[in-house]
């Protein structure tokens, strides 16, 4: 499934915490970009930068303070259960429910997301060939390895078929097959239309993949372009040190 | 598929439940001891008044008679019974009797002593310090009241007379009450206290693993995230809890009929283990209506939580006052009024028992029916309330019951 224009539009997001030990600190500070369909946006950041407070608005976990997000138009404060059915949404701490079979898992998110009957049986079993899941379909999530449970998570993104995807650090905790499988699988998912939104610390990951890449620091976007443009801005080849120059020019 | 916010909650209490039933501590508490805690008593008690009758009649106890107690008659009476040994004493002179048998217990070498009273009659002597001696006491008292029984009836044949005639004042007792009334007046008595204590138990650890344990299990932010409004997600964890509990309540009380039927008809004690299906029904009705604030009450508190753990040791507090509750209104003589019947859980094991002893007041029964109902909703619009709170899900520290206010206003950020 694609969208036309941007998938994913976000104008002068604010997220204000009342944290009882900080005082009130804003962990978004007026962040804006656009992801379209066909493109890998990437959201660079340090911990803290805000990517996950980003992500959690967009998800329609949390509220904003400020500004508008919207997913294949939807709105997040609006419409948050339109905004969850048009997105696959991967972070670690969106683990599986151990008790649940991949199969299960599949069939309980499809009926959640109001697939036809019939056609849910079909769809999870595409899914279990596509991640190679089959031989482990019947086993507790819990039982499985680190990789086995990622690739049920992807898996479990794409069962509704959603125009944009958003992954929070969906390599933490692979090895470099299953890193390799997910890359892999993100630029298939591009190929296809889908816009996604990338969240990482890694950076060749980033180089790697990307269209766009966007970096956040303490809640700011600093610069946001290809990785050819961010080379202009900054003159610096790699990554990393791009990342260093906007940072000390803060 | 059907839509709607009760079709998805139901979907979402079918995952809880397939879940839940994969889950052992789940499994054990709202199945496995319910169901089992009944024949498993009954059958514990049988045994041990079985052991308890064996030993003491493998148990010889020694009779001392002290000079002249007993006329060769009654002494032969008592060398009949199984388990007394008796020796005579010839005492010492200057002793009185009493002093006598604290001489033979000081030395261990008696458990019962009978001696001569100084008007008419016997003077016996033991010790309820020793186990042997109490059991000494009663066979000797039986024995005895065997002779006394057939010397009055001897007496009156002699003469005639009828041996009741002898009686001071013949007192004949009779319970009007049917086996059956008696039965339901012993459960009333006793069930309610098991059954609001099975029902709070099944749903107790269900309550906090679909709180709690989420978050420690790092599903909290996956169901957010399910395409579905919060209100229907927290329904069907509800209709879980509420199921899980429910379910130890329907278990414990047909154990507790069948077993009871199993062990108590036909027996000494004479009671009849029967309910009308009325009652039944009436009985998971009023648990279900308690269960519905005690699991609103669970799930809330073992939100506040961080992990499995720390959501036992929130709820514990709400669980013991769910139990105490209930033995405190079983008193004797507390009845269900147009007050007690406004007490939250007070009312509901009152209720039960007149359902259970068939002694319903349609007045104050109603009034606790819908008050029950009034603070299960309360109850379920709290927990609600909190669940809705996104912060909560996403809380990396567990919160403090005195911020829980915080929680129920309205807020930023909502699940």
């Amino acid at each position: 499934m694609s969208v036309d224009g941007a998938a994913v539009r976000v104008e002068g997001l604010v997220k204000v915490f009342a944290d009882r030990h900080r005082g009130t600190f804003r962990a978004v500070d007026g962040v804006s970009f656009e992801c379209k369909g066909g493109e890998v946006l990437g959201l660079l950041g340090p911990n803290g930068a805000g990517k996950t407070t980003t992500l959690r608005i967009l998800s329609t976990v949390l509220l904003p303070t400020e500004g508008k997000a919207t997913i294949a138009g939807h709105d997040c404060v609006k419409d948050p259960v339109g905004v969850r059915g048009s997105l696959g949404f991967l972070s670690a701490n969106t683990g599986l429910y151990p008790r649940l079979t991949p199969r299960e898992t599949l069939a309980f998110f499809g009926r959640l997301h109001h697939l036809p009957e019939e056609l849910i049986e079909a769809r999870v079993e595409e899914l279990l060939d596509l991640f190679d899941l089959k031989d482990i379909a019947g086993r507790r999530c819990e039982k499985l390895s680190t990789g086995q449970r990622q690739r049920v998570s992807l898996a479990r993104t794409l069962v509704h078929d959603p125009p944009v995807l958003i992954l929070d650090e969906p390599t933490t905790g692979l090895d470099i097959l299953g890193t390799s499988a997910a890359m892999a699988f993100l630029q298939e998912k591009r190929a296809e239309g889908r816009a996604i939104l990338f969240s990482t610390h890694v950076m060749p990951e980033a180089e790697k993949l990307c269209d766009r890449i966007a970096i956040l620091h303490r809640g700011r976007i600093l610069a946001t372009g290809t990785l050819e443009g961010l080379r202009v801005q900054t003159g610096r080849r790699y990554l990393e040190d791009i990342f260093h120059v906007l940072l000390a020019s803060t | 598929m059907p839509r709607g916010s009760g079709a998805d909650a139901l979907r979402i209490f079918r995952m809880e439940a397939l879940a839940a039933a994969r889950d052992r501590h789940t499994l054990l508490y709202a199945v496995l001891v319910p169901l089992l805690v009944y024949p498993l008593l009954f059958f514990g008690m049988a045994q041990w008044i079985v052991y308890r009758r064996g030993v003491e009649e493998r148990t010889v106890v020694r009779v001392t008679l002290l000079e002249g107690a007993l006329a060769p008659p009654l002494e032969g009476r008592l060398q009949e019974v199984t388990g007394l040994r008796i020796e005579k004493e010839t005492a010492p002179e200057g002793l009185l009797p009493i002093e006598r048998a604290q001489a033979l217990f000081a030395g261990e070498r008696a458990d019962i002593a009978l001696a001569k009273a100084e008007g008419p009659g016997l003077s016996l002597y033991y010790d309820s310090g020793s186990e042997l001696s109490l059991s000494g006491r009663r066979r000797v008292e039986r024995a005895l009241e065997s002779c006394r029984e057939k010397s009055r009836t001897m007496a009156a044949t002699e003469r005639g007379l009828d041996a009741g005639a002898l009686e001071a004042i013949a007192l004949r007792k009779e319970d009007l009450a049917s086996a059956e009334e008696t039965g339901r007046r012993v459960l009333g008595a006793m069930l309610p206290i098991f059954l609001l204590l099975m029902s709070v138990s099944g749903a107790f650890y269900l309550a906090v693993d679909v709180t709690a344990g989420e978050k420690e299990r790092k599903t909290a932010e996956t169901t957010l995230l399910l395409p579905v409004p919060g209100r229907a997600v927290f329904l069907g964890k509800f209709l879980a809890v509420l199921g899980a509990g429910g379910l130890a309540c329907a278990l414990n009380l047909g154990s507790m009929l069948i077993a009871s039927r199993a062990f108590f008809e036909g027996t000494a004690a004479g009671l009849s283990v029967r309910l009308p299906a009325a009652s039944v029904a009436l009985v998971l009705l009023v648990a279900l209506l308690f269960l519905a604030l005690a699991a609103s009450l669970l799930l809330g508190v073992a939100l506040l939580a961080r992990s499995f753990r720390e959501g036992q040791s929130y709820a514990t507090p709400l669980f013991t006052l769910l139990i105490l509750l209930p033995i405190l209104a079983s008193q004797p003589g507390t009845r269900l009024t147009g007050g007690t019947a406004l007490v939250p859980v007070v009312n509901a094991t009152l209720a039960m028992r007149e359902a259970l002893e068939g002694s319903i007041q349609t007045g104050p029964f109603l009034l606790a029916l819908l008050a029950l109902a009034a603070q299960g909703a309360l109850g379920f619009a709290f927990a609600q309330r909190l669940h809705a709170q996104a912060a909560l899900h996403l809380a990396e520290e567990s919160v403090p019951f005195s911020r829980i206010l915080e929680f129920l206003r309205p807020k930023e950020g909502k699940a």
